[in-house]
């Protein structure tokens, strides 16, 4: 469990050095240090909302779990009003802060919320969970009543994210494959027609399907990013050397971040990251598989697969695996309100270490719930 | 702690998440290193640009160094329609005047466009051309003008929004601008002066490494055959840009300045090239002939100081007329007439067939020979050699062509030049007609003499003239003095080049002396003869064929001072349509008052008269640039 901990820590902590770096190293040609001083701000913003949650026992958001949820469903009802919500790019998905120039994003708030609610509710009905009314239709109605809101921002890329983390929650608070089945090809169905109704997103699809023939058009920042990625070889043109930054890869310091290192740093640094949130997973769910209660091990593997697929989505959407949906690298990419969420849930994993039961049985050691160390920040 | 199924199912989990990271590992590798050459490639086109800085094309000098032809820079006037929002009225009434463009046209190209680009945005021209090759005085012009506007309807000084004073402020500072690479327009200061030695310019586009480039090349005369000289070397610069391809000067890898063209500095003399066009300009007002050419050489090196041709065109403005374009002088064959008679005399006399006092019989003009009766202009009897070249016996002529034989009449011919390039350096000379003797016709022998059967240029008859002059040393005709770069400093010099030897020193002398009859009051040319030098020369008039269409090629040659030459002079017309049609009553005239300007120029040495120095014609100065008349040594 030691090791399981320190190894997520390092991970975590190796990425947020990287991405400040990498985040400066992209940014400074146009922004300067902006960028850089406002996810600095958030980082420890997002450091002190881990070491409190860490701090503190994680079964006391139990009794949180709906108020929660219902600030949740309030914050993403009211960002939806006009001149209340900022619209950006078409969508309409943050609220402007009054200090600085500074944005939040309540959707960030809606991930972490929902996890929280199906961790409970898996909790709580744990028996019945193999049913079709107690597996499927209620908990259904409220993830769909959550996700819809975030559908309608529009943000399909977080709700096809978090339909993919509650899926597989479900699934571990043992809702049975074959009911699982009805709903992920309804949810399937929803999205394509909503895609096809959307000319915008469906070029991105055509233009995913067909790289090379609109790689002046739509396709254009898929193509970039490739570039970006190619010229960068083994060990990259050095670090702040990157030419795609300057202009020719737009949303270089958000959701693109990663192909800027690949061009940078090389193959070396792009693996390294892959490899990082590998074993943030494993570490992860290491930590579900020996939490105390299944309210931890719905929560914990929640996160961990928050954090896995998120990633798995941007590194598949920046190599051109995936159509573009515009889901930020945890840890890497500019974004406040993603970086506060993120480091707030790793805080949660950690009190979920903190509290697991580590099973020796070869030498059948006592259960040391609270011998682990606290875990290091710096 | 976690039971069975959970466990299963989160290994699952973790094994497809661990399958999919896989899969991406694998596909960074796939982009980063199997293609990281192609794709490499491709970045670096987004990035990297070379850049072709043009060299300057170099100037054209006379031989005192007055500018012939020069290369001005000049910009390509570019607006930004973002940044003049509703003002192109106000904008196009201020430039429409000082760029000659219509003002409606203007306001038009100076609406904004819009279009959408590849993210989905609104984007607004920001790059229109105005107009190309304006002059560094009208861009001067320009921004003052831009500076100076003012709207009526706007009292500037009440603004208090930040963004309004920056829309006239960038309105009037940043809204019209020019390309950042120069552009250069040819330019002829003197306008036709010279046109058919300067030749003149074209532009072509060629590609250079996918860049479309605009180059300055020669069409014809000197710029033709020096452009290798004149253009230079252009400089490059290979560096890298931004999206809205800014120059990132740190990252300028290749930075070579160009190295501008050499300056050629011809043997023509403004002066004297200005004199003979204005010359010849008098004798197309007279006698009206289709064209008319003079050459001024100088015999000892073949150095031509003056060629010009009428019509004429101007360089800067070349236009269509093919015919004024043309240089007559080495592009045109005439048969010649009796200036030809200098060769087949002098030959004669170098060979020792014949001395100056032979008598000749001229049979009264009417001469039957190989089915032919060949006349002369006037009835002659008996003709010393000397006087078939002061009476030009086309008779006495056929006679001393008749004793020399066919063989070496026509080595003769072929040593003055005659069926051969002179190699003057411009393009488009022909060598005119010489048929080899098996082709010639019985009378031929007879009719060549007198400058008939055969096609010259204009310029083969005044070397042929010249080699005479030149002690019977034949000289390559010369243009190019030296180049020089920028500094003044000489790169290259031309020495005079002899062809050959044509005839001894001896015979020459000999020739000289019955050419100096000509121009007495014994010879078929007194009107050329000058008051303070001996004259020699020969005129020519030949019947154009069909040699009944009353048509005639005039010509006169002539050097002087007659045993010292300093100068040879060139003249002739092309149908003339006056009521006298003679080389000797039409050219010679304006080979006289063309002779009295260049001896006075040349400060040439009297060797007749009485006193040192000619009077000089103080009207034919005044008609002369002052700038050339101070330049006189």
């Amino acid at each position: 469990m030691k090791l399981a901990t320190t190894t997520l820590l390092f991970c975590v902590a190796g990425l947020l050095a990287l991405g400040t770096v990498m985040l400066y190293s992209a940014s400074m040609a146009d922004k300067g240090t902006h960028y850089l001083t406002m996810q600095l701000l958030w980082c420890g913003l997002g450091l002190i909302g881990c070491l409190l949650m860490a701090s503190l026992d994680y079964r006391w958001l139990k009794k949180l779990a709906w108020p929660l949820f219902a600030l949740a469903i309030f914050l993403l009802a009211l960002v939806l009003v006009p001149h209340v919500g900022l619209k950006l790019n078409g969508a309409r998905r943050w609220f402007r802060l009054p200090f600085g120039n500074a944005r939040f994003q309540p959707s960030e708030v809606g991930k972490i919320v929902l996890i929280i609610v199906v961790a409970w509710y898996g909790d709580r009905y744990q028996r019945k969970m193999g049913t079709w009314t107690k597996g499927i239709f209620i908990p259904g109605a409220f993830i769909g009543l959550l996700l819809g809101l975030i559908f309608i921002e529009p943000d399909r890329g977080t709700t096809i994210l978090m339909g993919g983390v509650v899926g597989a929650m479900l699934l571990l608070a043992g809702v049975r494959w074959r009911c699982l089945v009805p709903p992920v090809i309804a949810g399937a169905a929803f999205l394509a027609v909503s895609i096809l109704r959307d000319p915008m997103r469906s070029k991105r699809i055509f233009a995913w399907l067909n790289v090379e023939q609109h790689k002046m058009d739509v396709g254009l920042q898929a193509n970039e990013a490739m570039l970006a990625l190619g010229s960068g070889g083994w060990t990259g043109l050095g670090l702040g050397n990157s030419r795609q930054k300057l202009g020719f890869l737009p949303f270089h310091n958000t959701d693109f971040i990663l192909p800027i290192i690949g061009e940078e740093l090389g193959l070396i640094a792009t693996l390294l990251v892959v490899v990082a949130f590998l074993l943030i997973v494993v570490s992860g769910f290491y930590i579900a598989q020996h939490s105390s209660d299944t309210f931890g091990l719905l929560l914990a593997s929640g996160i961990t697969l928050l954090i896995g697929l998120q990633a798995l989505f941007n590194i598949g959407v920046v190599t051109s695996v995936l159509p573009n949906k515009g889901l930020p690298l945890p840890f890497i990419s500019y974004g406040g309100s993603n970086l506060l969420m993120m480091l707030t849930s790793v805080g949660l994993l950690i009190s979920v270490a903190r509290r697991a039961r580590v099973t020796a049985p070869a030498t059948g050691a006592a259960m040391e719930p609270e011998g682990l160390p606290s875990p290091q920040f710096s | 702690m976690a039971n069975k199924l959970q466990t299963r199912r989160l290994l699952l989990m973790a094994l497809l998440l661990g399958v999919a990271f896989a899969g991406l590992g694998y596909r960074l590798v796939d982009l980063q290193v199997l293609r990281h050459d192609d794709l490499r490639t491709e970045a670096r086109k987004n990035t990297e640009r070379g850049y072709q800085i043009p060299a300057r094309r170099g100037d054209i000098l006379d031989a005192k160094g007055n500018l012939l032809a020069t290369s001005v820079f000049v910009k390509t006037v570019c607006a930004d329609p973002a940044l003049i929002g509703n003002r192109q009225g106000e904008v196009a009434h201020a430039l429409a005047g000082l760029l000659e463009l219509k003002e409606s046209d203007l306001a038009q190209r100076l609406l904004p466009h819009t279009r959408l680009n590849e993210r989905h945005e609104t984007v607004t021209n920001h790059y229109v051309v105005l107009k190309r090759k304006v002059s560094v005085d009208t861009w001067q012009k320009v921004t003052n003008a831009m500076a100076q506007l003012t709207f009526a309807d706007v009292n500037e000084k009440e603004l208090t929004s930040k963004s309004q004073k920056a829309f006239y402020h960038d309105l009037r500072a940043k809204s019209i601008y020019t390309d950042p690479v120069d552009d250069q327009l040819r330019n002829y200061p003197s306008h036709s002066l010279a046109a058919h030695v300067l030749g003149y310019t074209g532009v072509t586009e060629r590609t250079n490494g996918g860049m479309r480039v605009l180059e300055t090349i020669g069409v014809d005369g000197m710029e033709r055959t020096l452009d290798d000289k004149l253009r230079g070397v252009p400089g490059w610069r290979q560096t890298e840009v931004d999206r809205q391809q800014r120059e990132l000067v740190a990252l300028r890898e290749e930075d070579v300045d160009p190295r501008d063209g050499l300056n050629a500095v011809l043997t023509i003399d403004a002066f004297l090239q200005h004199a003979l066009e204005m010359s010849l300009a008098d004798a197309m007002q007279h006698e009206s002939p289709i064209s008319v050419s003079g050459i001024i050489l100088r015999p000892r090196t073949g150095e031509i100081l003056a060629l010009a041709v009428l019509p004429t065109f101007d360089p800067n403005n070349p236009g269509a007329n093919e015919d004024a374009r043309r240089d007559r002088v080495i592009a045109d064959v005439h048969e010649p007439g009796s200036t030809f008679k200098i060769i087949v005399v002098s030959g004669a006399l170098n060979d020792g067939l014949v001395t100056l006092n032979d008598q000749f019989d001229c049979e009264h003009g009417h001469f039957s020979f190989g089915g032919h009766i060949l006349h002369d202009h006037a009835s002659y009897g008996v003709l010393s050699t000397e006087g078939i070249i002061t009476k030009s016996s086309n008779i006495g002529a056929a006679k001393i062509g008749i004793r020399m034989g066919e063989t070496r009449l026509y080595e003769h011919m072929r040593d003055f030049g005659i069926g051969l390039h002179t190699g003057i350096p411009l393009p488009g000379e022909v060598a005119g007609f010489l048929h080899p003797v098996k082709a010639w016709k019985k009378v031929s022998i007879a009719q060549i003499p007198m400058g008939q059967g055969v096609a010259t240029t204009s310029l083969q008859m005044a070397m042929a003239m010249c080699a005479i002059a030149n002690k019977g040393v034949l000289m390559r005709p010369m243009l190019v003095d030296r180049l020089q770069d920028q500094k003044g400093e000489v790169v290259a010099r031309y020495s005079p080049q002899t062809v050959r030897r044509v005839i001894s020193e001896e015979a020459a002398r000999q020739m000289v002396e019955a050419l100096k009859t000509v121009a007495t009051s014994d010879g078929t040319a007194p009107k050329a003869a000058l008051d303070h030098y001996t004259v020699a020369g020969k005129t020519g008039t030949a019947q154009k064929p069909p040699y009944t269409s009353n048509k005639f090629y005039a010509s006169f040659i002539g050097f002087f001072p007659a045993d010292n030459p300093e100068v040879c002079i060139y003249l002739s017309m092309d149908e003339p349509k006056g009521n006298l049609h003679q080389g000797g009553q039409i050219c010679a005239p304006v080979f006289k008052s063309l002779a009295e300007q260049v001896a006075a120029y040349l400060n040439i040495k009297p060797d007749k008269g009485d006193t040192g120095f000619p009077e000089f014609p103080i009207t034919t100065v005044d008609q002369a640039p002052k700038t050339a008349a101070v330049r006189a040594p």
